[in-house]
């Protein structure tokens, strides 16, 4: 890790705890610090490393917990070269890549939209700025019934107002949640509604630490209002742009709860992503096994976004 | 990662709050089962928790439903059972649960509690199928199979009989529709979203023309000729595409489309038991104008009945066993299970409920019925079959949507199926 990217980390999460206590290491400071770093390494141990690893002990054997007769042998790794042969995971990784390209540039864009127009004060900025989070703090599986219902082929308001206005026919109507191709873009509308005000509260946070003479300066040397969203916010606004990319890339990864309250990974597996297959692998059809080998590579592909994330960061920082 | 971190941490904050209640014999037991049907059914079941309660007052019984479909009831008790939960006690399982159940050590077997000769009180098909390795694993509560339902105030209008074959229904339904002139009257309903009862809506026209999943010794023949996997696809899709069963079919689980003939939207209904009495309730629009018959087949072979019902079992996880077995019993008995008869219609599995005059009095049905349920296929019975169905599921919901054709559906369930049984 280079200083810089550990600067990073350390701004982001609890791994800068370990600086301070390595500089004031003086007699009895040192057990005194490590009662203090104790709960998080316990928490961390028990809760990250202790299940981590035994996925993996896990995923190296046939774990079925239907068959406890078979005593669950080392396979090796049996269950990894299954992952290669089934086309279904395929599919589920290219519905969840495709879920993840889509949804976070769209929540970026949206984000971004939403960042711009509450930044500038007027009356009434404080209540828009706690009214653009409402969708945010709606748990998901809420909000995916509550889209479900509105999308709901039969007696959903969306067919019903597309009726109104003659678009659909209220006795043939358009059943986007069992439609191959809609149901998938339904889904995406559903997060990119939940997450923009997201990317957007991590935006504006980037957009108030601009400083203000950067655009008195542009002003003067003659800038439009559009040159200076692309010489001055933009650049300046990369930093937080990242990390909202990152964040929401590896929310999109996991997604789970939002498609299966709305399609259940309907219609057939159309939407169905990689967390959702993991979910039915293990706890449907009890294969713990072939479930945590899923889940490791689910795993392996959030560690790649976040590597090229940090690096991506630290190349920022060094210009 | 952050799913199992999760698990492991609500085992954990369980286990501990598990270690706080003392482990006294007669204290709170908990029962979990699927609630469909809404308020009145749940309503039925305080009061059968009740009446126990009234005669064990050392016992508290506390009521979890779990509102949605039994695949979304059996995810939750999955989770909760593979991290050893012992806030279980007593659960209501379906009839395709045990082979799984007891595989996994879930269910604490009942022969200690009920002799041979107590568990001749039930029907003999309903104690097998809970029966495993010779132990008996639960109680048998109520019988179900796959039905049809019917307007009889629309047939007898059209001088109509109930239909015997599946061509027949599609006519009657045909004429039914277009004699009323109603564009929202839907003609043929069965459950087309992603649940086991579309597994079964499939499974009965297959098992009606004389096909099957799995041969005797357990080889997949779904996608060859015997099988008749592919020509029982091309009927189950054909009442899409006749225009007898709406297109949203294919989003209507099995309480939808509940609703939908309740509110005399529908003409033939394929549904289970449970429908009966809602039915026949005070906000039903349909009370008094709905006949039951059995499911038509295909011409020259006799129809098929998915058998469904419930059981109840105890969790060996539990710690208060010795309450928890009471109550099952108590459920499974006389006086609970003629409650339930007179009350919601619900099919006793205990066989004497038959002969009760008031019973008979409420339910002049049961007469028909009963030979209906006890003719009824069981599914598959082996451990892999919540796996068998998910995978038939997916295919047919994806066929019902148009995403791919019958003959790609049809050989690509059955190669699938195969993979999950290795073989």
């Amino acid at each position: 890790m280079t200083p810089v990217a550990r600067k990073a980390a350390a701004g982001a999460g609890t791994a800068g705890t370990a600086s301070p206590v390595r500089r004031r290491r003086r007699s009895g400071e040192g057990g005194f610090a490590a009662l203090f770093i104790a709960p998080t390494v316990v928490f961390l141990g028990v809760f990250g490393l202790f299940p981590l690893a035994y996925s993996v002990w896990l995923s190296l054997r046939n774990y079925k917990l239907t068959q406890p007769w078979s005593g669950f042998p080392f396979v090796g790794l049996a269950n990894y070269a299954r992952i290669l042969t089934d086309a279904n995971v395929l599919h589920a990784i290219k519905v969840t890549v495709i879920y993840i390209i889509v949804t976070v540039a769209l929540q970026t864009l949206c984000g971004l939209i939403i960042a711009l127009l509450l930044h500038p004060p007027y009356r009434g900025r404080t209540v828009a700025r706690t009214l653009m989070l409402l969708p945010w703090t709606l748990s998901p599986v809420l909000a995916g019934v509550m889209w479900k219902w509105m999308f709901d082929g039969s007696r959903g308001l969306v067919n019903d107002v597309l009726a109104r206005v003659g678009l659909v026919s209220a006795h043939d109507p358009v059943l986007w949640l069992s439609h191959p191709q809609y149901a998938l873009w339904v889904v995406v509308a559903a997060a990119v509604w939940g997450a923009s005000s997201y990317v957007a509260l991590i935006l504006l946070a980037g957009l108030q630490g601009i400083p203000e003479e950067l655009y008195e300066a542009a002003t003067i040397d003659g800038a439009s209002p559009v040159r200076s969203f692309f010489a001055v916010t933009l650049p300046l606004l990369r930093p937080a742009i990242l990390v909202a990319v990152t964040l929401r890339s590896l929310g999109a990864l996991q997604a789970f709860d939002l498609p299966y309250a709305m399609t259940g990974g309907g219609p057939g597996n159309a939407t169905e992503t990689l967390p959702m297959y993991i979910h039915n692998y293990t706890f449907r059809f009890l294969d713990f096994g072939y479930g945590s080998a899923l889940a490791l590579v689910l795993m392996g592909i959030g560690i790649v976004f976040s590597v090229a994330y940090l690096k991506l960061l630290s190349s920022g920082e060094v210009d | 990662m952050r799913m199992k971190a999760f698990a492991l941490a609500l085992a954990l904050s369980l286990a501990v709050a598990g270690w706080a209640v003392p482990s006294v014999e007669g204290a709170t037991i908990t029962f979990h089962t699927l609630l469909q049907g809404g308020q009145p059914i749940a309503d039925n079941i305080h009061q059968l928790v009740a009446m126990f309660e009234a005669q064990n007052p050392d016992i508290d019984v506390d009521v979890h439903f779990a509102v949605g479909t039994s695949g979304e009831f059996l995810n939750r008790l999955v989770t909760q059972f593979a991290a050893r939960d012992t806030s279980i006690d007593v659960i209501a399982v379906d009839v395709i649960w045990p082979p799984a159940f007891v595989g996994a050590g879930w269910l604490e077997p009942m022969d200690n509690w009920i002799s041979a000769d107590e568990a001749r009180a039930f029907s003999p098909g309903a104690i097998q199928a809970a029966t495993i390795g010779g132990k008996l694993y639960a109680l048998p509560w109520y019988y179900d199979a796959g039905l049809l339902y019917y307007r009889k105030d629309l047939l007898d209008k059209y001088g109509f009989e109930p239909p015997r074959t599946w061509d027949e229904l599609k006519e009657q339904a045909k004429t039914i529709v277009a004699g009323e002139g109603d564009p929202g009257l839907a003609g043929f309903l069965f459950q087309g979203a992603k649940i086991e009862a579309l597994t079964n809506s499939y499974l009965e026209m297959l098992w009606g023309m004389g096909g099957d999943v799995l041969d005797e010794d357990g080889n997949v023949i779904l996608a060859t000729p015997e099988g008749k996997g592919l020509e029982a696809m091309h009927l189950f899709l054909s009442m899409v595409a006749d225009g007898v069963t709406p297109r949203s079919v294919v989003e209507q689980s099995t309480d939808d489309t509940r609703l939908n003939f309740q509110s005399g939207r529908v003409v033939f209904l394929r549904n289970w038991v449970y429908g009966w009495g809602l039915f026949q309730g005070d906000d039903s629009a349909v009370k008094g104008k709905v006949g039951i018959a059995t499911l038509p087949s295909t011409e020259g072979y006799p129809p098929a009945a998915t058998l469904g019902g419930w059981f109840i079992g105890v969790s060996s996880y539990s710690r208060n066993k010795e309450a928890a077995m009471k109550f099952a019993q108590y459920l499974a008995g006389f006086e609970a299970q003629k409650f339930r008869a007179v009350t919601q219609s619900y099919l006793p599995a205990r066989l004497s409920v038959y002969d009760d005059p008031e019973v008979l009095e409420v339910n002049p049905q049961f007469a028909d019925l009963l030979p209906v349920v006890e003719a009824a296929r069981a599914r598959p019975r082996v451990p892999e079959y919540t796996q068998i169905s998910a995978i038939m599921q997916t295919y047919l919901n994806a066929a019902l949507a148009g995403q791919m054709s019958a003959e790609d559906a049809v050989r690509d369930m059955a190669a699938e199926i195969g993979r999950a049984l290795g073989r």
